[in-house]
């Protein structure tokens, strides 16, 4: 559903204005997204440039600017390889490219490298907080849930399979499970 | 838990001394085509969402200390001429002068002085400036 008050819903109605729309959002995104990540990464322009297999950094300055509209893939690709991100090209509707326009901020356009990106970290650490005693405790995420888990169920069903005590992870031996 | 704000930035056109906008009569007589219309409603949303700190070189210096432009090329290049302010420079823009560029003379020469001027008209008569218009006319929101 969209939002009716969005003036983008009536305006890309026609289709030169919407193509003008996407064509200049399109290049500010990719250019301000360098930016983003370059800073992310507490890089300058030159130091991306190393990064990026010998670019020099007026080169880098070009790109940095929402008004360059000459972008290709390799270019992008060798980008992508220096922030050590993948590079994701895709078609899409005009209405998934609203929902970016509304989303564009700093925050959603910086992106983890390979080696701080959540999905391959082994555990990452929750903080989870005894209900009986006010506690805090540090559990990785995976046996934090897994606790959660087994206490709902134990305090709600005791006699349950589910309900049986998990064992206390390693140094974490006063979980309260009578929550 | 993290609340994230969003600022928003004000943006205004200037009105000449007959109460005409200048920005929309200059898109009406040129005529802007539809395409021309969506890069420039492009670029003008980004500055009203996120302001000119993000997005790099969105607004670009002139030879006038308190001028900038904001540029898009295409087969005819517009140059949009504006200030921050002036009378809020944090918070808001006020678009002054709309003209374009050939060969890297504007369209008509004297284009960054009339935008000067205007600015200075503006300061010494707060009243000359309404709310910035778009410039798809498809729609009625001002933005």
């Amino acid at each position: 559903m969209n939002d009716s008050t969005n003036p983008l819903n009536t305006a890309f109605k026609d289709k030169d204005y919407r193509h003008g729309y996407v064509d200049e959002f399109l290049n500010a995104s990719i250019a301000t997204q360098i930016k983003v990540l370059r800073e992310q990464r507490g890089w300058g322009q030159k130091e991306l440039g190393e990064h990026a297999g010998g670019m020099m950094q007026p080169r880098i300055s070009v790109m940095e600017n929402v008004n360059y509209s000459s972008w290709s893939i390799k270019i992008l690709r060798k980008l992508a390889e220096a922030f050590d991100l993948t590079l994701r090209v895709s078609f899409e509707s005009f209405g998934a490219r609203v929902k970016d326009i509304e989303k564009f901020s700093r925050k959603n356009l910086e992106r983890c490298s390979f080696d701080k990106d959540p999905y391959f970290q082994e555990e990452s650490v929750e903080t989870v907080i005894t209900a009986d005693r006010g506690k805090i405790l540090e559990l990785p995420v995976q046996k934090a849930s897994n606790n959660l888990f087994y206490m709902k169920n134990y305090r709600e069903n005791p006699s349950s399979q589910q309900g049986i005590r998990p064992p206390v992870p390693s140094g974490a031996d006063n979980v309260a499970y009578n929550f | 838990m993290i609340i994230i704000y969003q600022k928003k930035f004000n943006l205004f056109d200037f009105k000449d001394s007959d109460g005409e906008n200048v920005i929309q009569s200059w898109a009406d007589k040129f005529p802007l085509q539809k395409k021309d219309r969506g890069r420039l409603d492009s670029k003008i949303d980004m500055l009203k969402s996120v302001g000119d700190n993000l997005p790099p070189k969105l607004l670009q210096p002139t030879k006038s200390r308190h001028i900038m432009e904001i540029a898009v090329d295409g087969q005819v290049a517009f140059r949009l001429m504006l200030c921050r302010g002036p009378f809020d420079a944090k918070s808001e823009f006020t678009f002054l002068f709309g003209a374009t560029e050939k060969d890297r003379k504007y369209i008509p020469q004297d284009s960054l002085e009339r935008a000067d001027r205007n600015r200075t008209d503006l300061i010494s008569n707060p009243s000359q400036r309404c709310k910035h218009e778009r410039f798809d006319k498809s729609s009625e929101h001002s933005i």
